[in-house]
């Protein structure tokens, strides 16, 4: 999910009908510059050095979806596949949550099964992962709030809680629902849920995160 | 005997040598100098027409036609959420939707 104003320009972008390590290239209609879909680079043309900012998105399942976001407006057009379910992550180990900025890490979805709360640090700033298996969905958050940075645990129940304070939060939201800190809210990360193989390829100097 | 060891030496030079060539370029190829040079492939000479000002529906209209555990992209701008099922984004035609959501301008894929 990109952002398309660059540089007080509104860009309208479309699929190139090209392929850069058999991945997506991009196409703007107002400059006609070559973006690279993953790495969200202009690689070629007039903007060619020129970045698209990342957007926080998720992928989930409709039902976790409209669950928290009642009031959603949704893309109404013919569907052109079936195959995106839940289960379409049936190996896990295909795909990674990645985060290109600062030095590209990733975390691996088979990693994520085994152990569904991470508390990590990347690039100075501690982020909490957090992997439902029943959705397949990996959310991730910066985890501090103010001045201080929590700590986060699965209870025994599936509810989300922080070490300090004993806080309840939905980690389908980031917002904490009971507790000390009710209210608050994480900032999420401009993580990405990518293919293992294209992030490696994109990112060869990636770190890899595994459970322990 | 002079003519022999003066071969071996020489032997030994350019085996250095290509050690040595052979070696910066394994380090070369690791540093992914390589995979950073642009070099796309043409699969379809025209790039494809920009999908703007796409339908949408709301979540009462959503709940009927998707399915519960169908997959989409959610993304949330300044309180307004929106979702885009991936079953719709797939194919080369579909694949990035130019849309606004809150105040901002987003090119919406995955």
């Amino acid at each position: 999910m990109y952002a398309s104003d660059v540089e007080e320009r509104t860009l309208t972008i479309a699929v190139s009908g090209k392929l850069w390590n058999r991945s997506l290239v991009m196409i703007d209609s107002q400059t006609g510059s070559l973006w690279s879909h993953l790495l969200g680079e202009a690689m070629e043309g007039p903007l060619k050095g020129e970045e698209l900012a990342i957007i926080p998105s998720v992928i989930t399942d409709w039902q976790t979806w409209q669950r928290d976001h009642p009031e959603t407006t949704v893309l109404n057009m013919s569907r052109t596949a079936q195959r995106f379910q839940a289960d379409f992550y049936r190996n896990p180990a295909q795909f990674v949550l990645g985060i290109a900025d600062g030095g590209p890490r990733a975390w691996p979805l088979d990693q994520l099964k085994k152990q569904p709360v991470v508390n990590d640090e990347h690039d100075g700033a501690p982020l909490l992962i957090v992997f439902d298996a029943p959705s397949a969905t990996a959310w991730s958050y910066d985890r501090r709030v103010g001045d201080r940075v929590l700590e986060f645990k699965m209870l025994k129940d599936g509810t989300l809680a922080d070490e300090q304070t004993d806080s309840r939060w939905n980690f389908a939201t980031g917002q904490a629902v009971a507790g000390p800190l009710k209210g608050q809210r994480l900032r999420p990360t401009l993580a990405i849920i990518s293919y293992a193989k294209a992030w490696e390829t994109f990112h060869p100097e990636t770190t890899v995160w595994k459970a322990p | 005997m002079k003519v022999t060891s003066h071969k071996i030496r020489r032997c030994l030079l350019v085996a250095g040598v290509l050690f040595v060539v052979v070696g910066a370029l394994a380090l070369w190829q690791r540093s992914g100098a390589q995979d950073r040079q642009f070099n796309p492939q043409t699969v379809i000479r025209r790039p494809f027409r920009p999908i703007i000002d796409a339908p949408m529906m709301t979540a009462a209209e959503a709940q009927r036609k998707l399915r519960p555990g169908e997959l989409v992209v959610g993304v949330e701008v300044d309180g307004h959420a929106r979702a885009y099922p991936i079953n719709m984004l797939t194919g080369p035609s579909r694949e990035i939707i130019n849309d606004t959501l809150g105040e901002r301008n987003i090119a919406a894929t995955w």
